[in-house]
């Protein structure tokens, strides 16, 4: 599930303040409502790789490559002009990239901030600040080799110092860092020499790796941290510098002419805030932005065959799932939760709730490990009879209600999604009772695992375990909403973690998906597009699966 | 002339007033469920380690009880502090400074235009009770009032868009002290979107009002003495409609002020609403409750001003 703020709740409370001071006033009158924004954690790295003796492959820096590029994607290498503007629907929320959780925020936080490795638009990670790395000491040790001539924003050099103050800031609890979950099995940072740093584990870890790759294992400069000065102005070592922030209305970021992976191709980077999708429909229309990201498929249908722009759809890694409380009766039958599993249809989901504009996922998003997304299921989905047969077989043959909580506002295919499933399912003669919350009662409910079944729109990630370590091993940090405890999901969570043997990692997270889809804690469904509506004018700029904007690093401008 | 006793019964109320709304939004805050932690983190607030929590608990200020939360917001404010924004960290005076004077010109402006075209539209109405051009006034203001606001602006939008390859591009929002022509570019769509509505409240209000004056006996003995048409209609007629012009135009004022949420999303304008809708969206609560007092405010005083003008125009009402 992502963050995304509380659209209606915020609308249902404007209203009561507009009700409050109305009638609090002599002459009275009402207030309103409106709006949209997002948030969430994004995350990323991916594939193989892995520990152990990893390239160096010098300066390629942000210029990955990959799927769904922008039209007349041809690189022109003229010097940095122009202001490239992207409209987005959502403001940044903080300017501490370890504190992010808004995408929007970590999408820019991760323009000015580098971290230690890097991931391409495949999910494959890619030297970063750090050129090469090799483990020792049966993987739980890791050495970084720095990059030299990095320079932060103000001149100073970029050193292993700043590394280690970065790392211990995100273990520091008092930091509250969003990544430090995701680190914890590191016990010391050494910098023997500037150009070095060592990180120290208490096991194998090689998630650890995309964990580093994402915006909140930002490496920060040493003396910000020191002064206490993380947060006000971002001073980074990426390819864009930060000037200013008008909340609510834009953030722009200047070139960094001195960045080691190259100029931009643009002078300046602005983010608009638009928080309506149709109005930044309409702005691309007339021609005012050069980027619009839209996440909305109805307001999507409606880009397509525009002249002066190109609609991009893009997979995500994040994941529409409905997730099942493997706790409560009747869900804690094997048979009856394979029997839900068995009777979606996804397509029908995806068809109905998102205009066709999604693909049919198995529990791992993840590009570098695709397998076949219904492999695990004793049926195949969508067949009603073999569905029925498992909820007589369970003893449930006359049917039940779940209480199903479905988010509203946060995005826009929820409730339609939750509606498709409560009509599919009532054929075998289960009833979702559909409870549709806004966000934080939503979340409050989720954590506190207060439901049958909720329908959810969870992050994804590169890293399989990065995806479910947190719901399926023993010291998860959100085994209770996964709703169901496997010994044998640990086990080979853990097994795929700690080897950095691809063979090895392929096969255990094989085996994993097919547990997880044999076991059906969960109801996985399908992954969606994300909308970039792109400016025939632009060049280089390339959609990517963990909805990092890094390539507008490279990006330019024609006309 | 103006009675002390009357300046300070409505100076107690206006206070005591704002004092309520500055309560009941700190409650209703507190009540719904959900705080500037989950708002932020959403279910990654759930990875929380207990050591985490307590530290943003510190940090958002939500360690303290709820009273003192409560006091030390209002200790602030009546030092002419309204707090920091726990988002931006920026001062909550600042943002508002700076997106007060775009919704009050939109206020303004689709007052204008809306008390304008009402009062027009209401007197043509009023000219022929019952005639033709009475019902066409009356249906074409019953549609500006069932044609809902976020309607009329998507499809305002869509079609500048469209059709003209116009966007109203507020993300370099221009000042009206900085060019007259730049701001009125950016915001003249959006205040006519808005004075649809207005001016169909407005149109409605003048209608009865001069049909019910017009049938007075002070009108029939001026029409009885041979003045023309148009005197009696300015100046009978409408002088003395004007009162409940003048409240209906200040109540929609008033809602102006709080209620361009919808409008200033539509237009990307940064304004009042809208910084409003988004600090509640991220529980900011400083900023929220700063930004609802100043609400409060603007209502408390155009309601105040609305009084003073009903003595200037009904000088009956002063006896009161």
């Amino acid at each position: 599930m992502n963050s995304r703020s509380s659209r209606v709740a915020a609308a249902a409370i404007a209203v009561a303040v507009g009700l409050v001071v109305a009638s609090c006033s002599p002459a009275g009158s009402t207030g309103n409502s409106s709006a949209e924004q997002p948030a969430s954690v994004g995350n990323s790295g991916t594939d193989s790789t892995a520990a152990g003796e990893t390239t160096g492959a010098a300066d390629s820096g942000a210029a990955a490559s990959g799927s769904a590029t922008a039209p007349g994607s041809a690189t022109a290498a003229a010097a940095p002009s122009g202001t490239f503007v992207v409209a987005r629907t959502g403001d940044v929320d903080k300017l501490d990239p370890h504190l992010a959780t808004a995408f929007q925020t970590i999408e820019t936080l991760g323009l000015v901030y580098d971290s230690l490795v890097k991931t391409d638009a495949d999910g494959k990670l890619i030297p970063g600040l750090a050129t090469s790395w090799k483990t020792s000491d049966g993987g739980k040790t890791i050495t970084f080799q720095l990059r030299d001539g990095v320079k932060w924003q103000d001149g100073d050099a970029f050193t292993s110092a700043d590394v280690k103050a970065s790392i211990e800031r995100i273990l520091d609890e008092k930091t509250s860092a969003v990544g430090r979950s995701n680190l914890s099995l590191i016990t010391s940072v050494d910098a023997p020499d500037p150009g070095t740093a060592v990180l120290h584990l208490s096991a194998p870890d090689t998630a650890i790796y995309y964990a580093l790759a994402s915006t909140n294992s930002s490496i920060l400069h040493a003396k910000d941290i020191t002064a206490g000065t993380v947060g006000k102005t971002p001073d980074g070592t990426g390819p864009f510098s930060w000037k200013s922030w008008q909340p609510e209305q834009r953030v722009t970021l200047a070139a960094n002419a001195d960045y080691w992976g190259g100029a931009p191709g643009v002078a300046s980077l602005e983010f608009r805030v638009i928080p309506s999708e149709s109005s930044i429909l309409a702005g691309m229309k007339a021609g005012s932005f050069q980027l619009g990201v839209l996440s909305d498929p109805s307001v999507a249908a409606q880009a397509e065959g525009a002249s002066n722009f190109a609609l991009v759809k893009q997979p995500v890694l994040s994941y529409h799932v409905m997730q099942l409380n493997g706790r409560r009766p009747p869900l804690d039958k094997l048979k009856v939760r394979q029997a839900i599993a068995c009777a979606v249809d996804r397509q029908q989901v995806i068809d109905t709730a998102a205009f066709g504009d999604g693909q049919v996922t198995g529990p791992i998003t993840s590009p570098g490990y695709q397998f076949d997304p219904t492999e695990g299921l004793p049926c195949k989905p969508g067949d009603l009879d073999a569905a029925k047969q498992l909820l007589a077989d369970a003893g449930e043959g006359g049917g039940f209600h779940l209480k199903t909580i479905v988010e509203t506002g946060e995005y826009a295919t929820s409730v339609a999604e939750g509606q498709n499933l409560q009509a599919q399912l009532a054929k075998i003669g289960v009833t979702l009772d559909l409870q549709q919350l806004t966000t934080s009662p939503y979340v409050k409910a989720w954590l506190d695992a207060d439901y049958d079944a909720a329908v959810a729109l969870n992050g994804g990630s590169s890293d399989p375990f990065l995806m479910y370590g947190r719901y399926f091993t023993t010291d998860g940090s959100l085994t209770k909403p996964a709703g169901l405890e496997s010994k044998e999901l640990n086990e080979l969570l853990v097994k795929g973690n700690s080897t950095d043997d691809e063979t090895v990692r392929q096969q255990t997270y094989q085996q994993l998906q097919k547990t997880l889809l044999e076991q059906s804690p969960w109801v996985w469904m399908f992954r969606g597009d994300d909308y970039y509506l792109v400016s025939s004018k632009v060049q280089g700029f390339t959609a990517r699966a963990d909805e990092s904007l890094t390539s507008l690093g490279s990006a330019t401008l024609s006309g | 002339m103006i009675g002390l006793r009357w300046a300070a019964v409505r100076f107690g109320g206006a206070l005591l007033t704002l004092f309520g709304v500055a309560v009941v939004v700190f409650l209703v805050l507190r009540v719904i469920p959900g705080d500037a932690i989950t708002a932020s983190m959403g279910i990654e607030s759930g990875t929380l380690t207990e050591v985490q929590r307590a530290s943003l608990e510190h940090y958002y200020g939500l360690d303290k009880p709820l009273v003192v939360q409560f006091f030390s917001w209002l200790g602030q404010v009546l030092t002419g502090n309204l707090g920091v924004s726990l988002i931006s960290g920026q001062s909550a005076a600042s943002l508002i400074g700076a997106a007060l004077p775009i919704t009050v010109e939109l206020a303004v402006l689709a007052a204008v235009i809306g008390t304008a075209a009402g009062v027009l539209l209401g007197m043509f109405a009023a000219s022929a009770p019952g005639r033709w051009r009475d019902g066409t006034a009356q249906t074409v203001a019953l549609l500006g009032l069932a044609v809902p606001e976020f309607v009329l602006g998507a499809v305002v939008v869509a079609a500048l868009a469209s059709y003209f390859g116009y966007f109203p591009d507020t993300g370099t929002f221009v000042p009206l002290t900085s060019s007259v022509t730049g701001n009125l570019s950016q915001m003249i769509y959006p205040a006519l979107v808005l004075a649809v509505g207005f001016a169909a409240n407005v149109m409605r209000t003048t209608r009865s009002a001069a049909v019910e004056v017009a049938d007075a006996d002070f009108v029939r003995t001026a029409r009885g003495k041979g003045v023309p048409a148009g005197r009696i209609r300015s100046r009978h007629i409408l002088r003395n409609a004007s009162v409940p012009i003048v409240t209906i135009t200040g109540i929609q004022f008033g809602y102006l002020l709080g209620g361009t949420v919808i409008i200033e999303q539509i237009f990307a304008l940064p304004g009042l609403g809208r910084l409003l809708f988004t600090s509640i969206e991220n529980r900011d609560y400083p900023l929220v409750q700063s930004s609802v007092l100043v609400v409060a405010v603007g209502f408390v005083v155009v309601n105040l001003l609305v009084d003073l003008l009903y003595r200037v125009i009904d000088p009956r009402t002063r006896a009161a």
